[in-house]
């Protein structure tokens, strides 16, 4: 449940550096079409990432996350078994009176692949697939909330200086010094009792929702820190100079010249970011009050098998290795990421 | 360096100011009634108008942070007078606890320095000489190897491996002892092996973030132009390496490290609550559920607290180490 | 107003085992019969709690066989004590560890076949009333005295019953201030701190005291054995304070109480064996630790190990996850208790809302009360329940209504024909629960039940600090929601007249079902003016069998409890009373 805090500061001047060197490629005047000169930085990054073995099989490993989750339902039919139904209660001979699976390893057979849950006996290995779900809809829907915010105050802080920075730089300052753990917890009610309308059903969207709304508040500084910095020194360069001598407004500016040279840092960020919010999310789901029951959930399952260390501890290994892999995958392709964008870096 | 530790403190404290009134705007804001949950089941409107009125929940949140706030310096005497006075600097009466916010605090610190320092040394040490030895060996299988099993480890979670940990150490093997907490002043040796298994998780995962980091900060550092002007110079590869690059590697370690410090201090509540330790991290999760509201804003006071001040700590250590950043 | 609850809810609160926080608590588990599955067959043995004479109050307490005197015994457990004050002790656990600091005017010996007797504790005998339990007379025992030496006085227990109206006083026992100053209490009398003093108890001398009750009430001595009535020194009253660092009056004190981790006793030198039938007080000090997890207590109580094998727990019963293991393990027999503890678990349906009987039958005859309990523990977490009284209760007669035992999994196909007949197809039913992990599975196995039996589900989740409050609320918008219910003493007094009395439904009070059926109402005052026990008892059981025919809840389970104490302890028992292990007999062997 660590929020990227100051541990990515030490990337900023590598990338001030990268970025202010391609940005020298794109031209004030065609920054949409910056590929007119040789390759474009994006087909220059694409080139690089490829070289890089374990990018691009780390890549492929979180494609594969990706494509799992998206058709989970698929596979949940061609594997016979879904989500919500408790096998192990239904059916005599699974589990045992106090509810723990009565097969060894956790119940695991051919038909339940990675055995079963205790208690309500529902499959793993489909609660498993159906869990990355959560953890990537999740993630990605921070991770882009994150982007919004910490782009348009970090812009807003570089671009316009004075009070606006000083401003939004003790926001930060003041947010980064929160024990970001505790204000998680203690946001979630806040924020749930915000959404909920009174004594309607509680809908499954809503702890999602709340999930979400409480990570984007206290994980957009980092970004913005450093967009800060880069767009500081871009606004002292040429092309935005020439800009403003020729009249263009603050909004083309930030638009038409500062984005497109700040597209690398925030894509190196929020790919290194998006595994921390996996985790962050799991963090809160662990100490309960994360996303609720029935949807499926990592952080959850994995708090629920911690009760069962002595007795069942297959339970625990599935969740907690697909987590370790999940998360090793994503920490791989975001450094494949931040090296592909940056020659200069180290492997 | 004596302006800036006074600018930074200064600037520190409304930091602290507006972060307390922050928990407070916050923790009122949290659906639940600390008065009504005083009150007990069979709770009267009567009798909650006079709990509400003991507990000083009856007057205006803006009075109730002033209390709060002025307690620190003159103490504070609750209305009713069924709690003892709170002698400054008084951080409040937990209802809950039925104890001094202050003495719970002080009580459950130990426990979070002992998990906290006792790591600390293990990562610190294992973490930089790993990585170190990395980028010395930058390349070769050393470093391949290094580099690895730091990613793996840095992917794992507490939550993961602390449980990991327990049934592979203590459930299934009885190698070692389940964590508690005995302080070091009664019992050393109950100490160590008490908190030997957290020590290890702990010091798993933060050693792999610190070798990683110090690889790369050595490896960026022996890139830069002094130091191939070192060696072509003809200084020898080692004294290049300790003298010149773990000279500018030095300053991210020891920002990172006393960034993390803060946050350490403070409690890690996944942590404590793994391992069923009674830090501050299982104090404030604790006090969060029981709608412990002096309680909870204390120790989160605390905890932004070491944040702050660690973050002072690092700037001024960060200009001794490098004598090109001058502190203003 | 009010019965012991059980401590689940209040403690069950966010992650399982995670934090220090968790899971079930009074969730008694033990296994009834061995076998691995299906109903209890172990017929539930009535309580059978008898009422001594003088001769019986007299100390010392039965001594147990080959005890013997000194060592420290070792206590550990999940949370700490929430209260020591005795005005502020409801709760069983608090109770337990109560009984070692302070006395009350009665109490409840062990005697040597394993039933309980009330008897006099401070006072000479169970107490005298002349008019049918309207006055009640005690008279105090010579030689009783606080921890300074100075005499235990009927000044002292005058005072000890005022500051129970305080209004700091949250969350003790409100029988005797009910009985002695109406419903609203606290606005006839606010407590002694202003001067004033409570008429309706009076101390003639310093031996006597006479209560004074608006009602007669027969089993006033019962109430009086409550840990919540025992007695504290106006000299060392410090109000809120107090309920940290009680001033004792029975057999030991407190040394050092620090919050959340640990408590230590030692003897308190002041206290006469001579004086007490009930404690036997062998070891010389306690050392109790919270913060214990079920999980880690049932770990260290199976290995045995060191200054583990001279604890046991109040609480802390097996974990779950170990019932099992526990129950295959012949070497943990010696060392296991287990039994019937007093609470019954209720899924209580709002009267209010569910108006149709047929509608209330079918959702008892279609809950999942099987995969409910397997969740929670299986056998060991308690036998079906198919009524409303405890089998622990005086007067319990067995009976099942709905076939609960024969279908204890739920039968959707009765459930269907019901709501076909009562045309409610499809009606939706709100069930709120306390939104822990595993109330979350619980609720899970009750929405496919009752989705498969022809309802529309929809679950609201409660935040489990507020979740009484919010289903004690009368206009609440829920249809279903679980409640847990213990006699406060073992006669079906308390067992049913909070929880189903018409006139008692109040915002926060405990007749969650809503339930106001002049016949049941009528039947309750009958039942309280008989005089006879056992008559009584025939009262409570016939009543119980109108609210199973009126299907006003659905009762789910009698709870059980199991648990573990170490090797090196003897004298450690169950204690029917409050479902946990009794202090009172255990000695270092």
């Amino acid at each position: 449940m660590t929020t990227p805090t100051g541990a990515t500061t030490d990337d900023d001047s590598v990338l001030v550096g990268s970025t202010s060197d391609l940005a020298a490629n794109s031209s004030a005047d065609a920054p949409s079409d910056p590929g007119f000169r040789g390759l474009s930085p994006g087909k220059l990054m694409w080139r690089r990432f490829l070289r890089d073995r374990t990018g691009v099989v780390s890549g492929v490993i979180v494609l594969a996350f990706v494509v799992i989750a998206l058709l989970a339902p698929v596979i949940s039919m061609v594997y016979g078994k879904d989500p919500v139904t408790h096998y192990g209660q239904n059916a005599d001979g699974l589990l045992t009176d106090s509810g723990l699976p009565m097969g060894p390893n956790g119940g695991m057979s051919g038909d339940f692949w990675f055995g079963l849950e205790p208690g309500l006996g529902r499959d793993l290995f489909i609660l498993l697939i159906y869990g990355i779900r959560t953890s990537l809809l999740i993630a990605f829907a921070v991770s882009l909330l994150t982007t919004v915010i910490g782009v348009a105050l970090g812009i807003a802080a570089g671009y316009l200086g004075g009070k606006t920075d000083y401003l939004i730089g003790r926001i930060i300052d003041i947010l980064m010094s929160f024990p970001s753990q505790i204000f998680l917890i203690a946001t979630m009610p806040v924020v749930t009792g915000l959404l909920v309308a009174n004594n309607e059903a509680q809908p499954t969207w809503l702890s999602f929702t709340a999930v979400t709304i409480v990570l984007s508040l206290l994980g957009w500084m980092s970004l913005a820190r450093i967009l800060r910095a880069t767009t500081l020194s871009l606004r002292e360069r040429e092309f935005v100079e020439a800009a403003k001598v020729t009249g263009a407004s603050p909004a083309r500016i930030i638009f038409k010249e500062l984005l497109p040279n700040l597209w690398t840092p925030i894509l190196v960020q929020s790919t290194l970011a998006l595994p921390a919010f996996v985790t962050a999310e799991a963090g809160l789901s662990y100490l309960g009050v994360g996303v609720t029951e029935p949807t499926p959930d990592w952080g959850r399952m994995i708090a629920d098998a911690a009760q069962y260390l002595r007795t069942d501890i297959t339970f625990l290994i599935f969740p907690g290795l697909a987590m370790v892999l999940f998360v090793l995958a994503f920490n791989l392709l975001g450094d494949s990421v931040r090296d592909a964008f940056d020659p200069k870096a180290n492997r | 360096m004596l302006r800036f530790l006074v600018r930074r403190s200064l600037g520190a404290l409304v930091i602290l100011l507006i972060i307390s009134m922050v928990t407070f705007a916050l923790f009122f804001a949290i659906p639940a009634d600390p008065a009504r949950l005083y009150c007990g089941k069979v709770c009267s409107p009567e009798n909650l108008v006079l709990i509400k009125h003991s507990m000083g929940l009856d007057q205006s949140v803006p009075m109730q942070y002033w209390n709060w706030l002025s307690g620190i310096f003159v103490g504070h005497t609750y209305p009713g007078g069924d709690v003892p006075h709170c002698d400054a600097p008084c951080f409040g009466w937990s209802f809950v606890k039925k104890d001094m916010v202050l003495d719970t605090l002080m009580d459950r610190f130990p426990t979070t320095l002992s998990l906290t320092v006792g790591s600390a040394v293990v990562f610190l040490i294992f973490g930089i000489g790993t990585g170190m030895l990395a980028a010395h060996k930058q390349g070769k299988a050393a470093d391949k190897i290094a580099s690895a099993a730091s990613l793996v480890a840095t992917s794992m979670q507490i939550y993961v491996a602390g449980p990991l940990a327990l049934w592979a150490l203590v459930y299934s093997t009885d190698l070692l002892d389940l964590p508690t907490y005995v302080p070091i002043t009664e019992d050393p040796i109950g100490w160590f092996t008490g908190l030997l298994v957290p020590w290890i998780v702990l010091s798993l995962i933060w050693t792999a973030n610190y070798t990683r980091m110090t690889r790369s900060s050595m490896v960026e550092q022996l890139t830069e132009d002094y130091v191939r002007t070192a060696r072509a110079k003809g200084m020898s590869g080692t004294s290049v390496f300790m003298r010149y690059a773990w000279r500018g590697a030095m300053g991210t370690i020891v920002t990172v490290f006393g960034i993390d410090l803060g946050v350490l201090l403070g409690g890690a509540i996944i942590t404590e609550s793994t391992f069923g330790l009674h830090g501050l991290g299982e104090l404030a999760i604790r006090s969060f559920i029981d709608s412990d509201l002096s309680m909870l804003v204390g120790v989160t006071m605390v905890a932004a607290t070491f944040i702050v001040i660690f973050n002072i700590v690092v700037d001024a250590v960060y200009a001794l180490i490098d004598p090109r950043i001058r502190l203003a | 107003m009010n019965a012991r609850k059980s401590r689940r809810l209040a403690a069950a609160i966010m992650v399982a085992g995670a934090l220090t926080v968790t899971t079930a608590c009074s969730s008694g588990h033990s296994n009834g019969d061995g076998a691995a599955s299906g109903a209890s067959k172990e017929p539930v043995k009535a309580a059978s709690i008898s009422v001594g004479t003088a001769e019986d109050s007299k100390g010392p307490a039965a001594a147990e066989p080959n005890a013997k005197k000194g060592g420290t015994v070792n206590m550990i457990d999940r949370d700490d004590f929430s209260h020591l004050d005795p005005a502020q002790i409801y709760l069983n656990y608090n109770s337990e560890v109560s009984l070692l600091l302070t006395r009350q005017l009665t109490g409840y010996k062990y005697l040597p076949d394993g039933t309980q007797k009330l008897v006099g504790d401070l006072a000479t005998d169970t107490g005298t009333t002349t008019d049918g339990g309207k006055t009640w007379k005690f008279t105090l025992k010579d030689g009783v005295k606080w921890q300074d030496g100075t005499p235990i006085t009927s000044a002292d227990v005058k005072y000890s019953i005022e500051r129970t109206f305080a209004s700091f006083v949250k969350s003790g026992p409100t029988y005797v201030q009910t009985w002695l100053a109406g419903d609203k209490y606290r606005e006839a009398y606010a407590g002694p701190y202003d001067g004033k003093s409570l008429d309706a108890v009076q101390a003639p001398d310093a031996k006597t005291v006479v209560f004074t009750f608006k009602d007669a009430h027969p089993d006033a001595n019962f109430t009086l054995a409550m840990t919540g009535y025992g007695v504290v020194p106006k000299a060392q009253d410090t109000k809120d304070a107090y309920d940290k660092k009680p001033f004792s009056s029975g057999p030991y004190q407190i040394v050092e109480h620090v919050t959340d981790k640990s408590l230590d006793l030692v003897r308190n030198p002041n206290w006469d064996p001579a004086t007490d039938p009930i404690r036997n007080a062998y070891p010389d000090k306690w050392h109790m630790e919270f913060g214990v997890q079920a999980q880690q207590s049932t770990e260290r109580f199976m290995a045995d190990n060191g200054a583990d094998k001279l604890a046991f727990s109040f609480h802390n019963q097996v974990h779950p996850s170990f019932i099992d293991q526990v129950k295959a393990d012949e070497k943990l027999k010696p060392r296991t208790l287990e039994g019937l503890s007093p609470y019954v678990d209720y899924y209580f349906i709002n009267n209010t809302r569910i108006k149709d009987q047929k509608v209330r039958e079918a959702l008892i005859r279609a809950f999942p009360h099987q995969q409910t309990r397997q969740l929670q523990g299986g056998t060991s977490y308690g036998d079906y329940a198919t009524t409303y009284m405890s089998p622990t209760v005086l007067g319990y007669e067995k009976s099942d209504v709905y076939d609960t035992l024969k279908k204890p999994q739920g039968d959707p196909e009765a459930a269907k024909k019901l709501l076909t007949e009562a045309n409610a197809m499809g009606q939706t039913i709100v069930y709120a629960y306390n939104n822990t992990p595993l109330q979350q599975k619980v609720t899970e196995a009750i929405r496919v039940a009752l989705e498969a039996a022809g309802f529309k589900f929809v679950p609201k989740p409660l935040d489990a600090k507020t979740y009484y409050d919010a289903i004690g609320l009368v206009n609440n918008e829920y249809d279903l929601y679980w409640g847990g219910w213990g006699a406060d003493w073992p006669t079906g007094y308390t067992s049913l007249q909070p929880v189903w009395d018409g006139r008692a439904i109040a915002d926060g009070a405990s007749n969650y079902a809503h339930l106001n059926d002049p016949e049941v109402n009528s039947a309750i005052d009958a039942a309280v003016k008989i005089a006879d026990p056992v008559e009584q008892g025939k009262a409570w059981a016939a009543l119980d069998k109108k609210l199973q025919q009126k299907a006003v809840s659905i009762p789910d389970v009698y709870q059980r409890s199991l648990s573990l104490y170490g090797s090196g302890l003897g004298g450690v028992k169950y204690d029917t009373l409050f479902g946990l292990q009794s202090p009172l007999n255990i000695y270092v062997k």
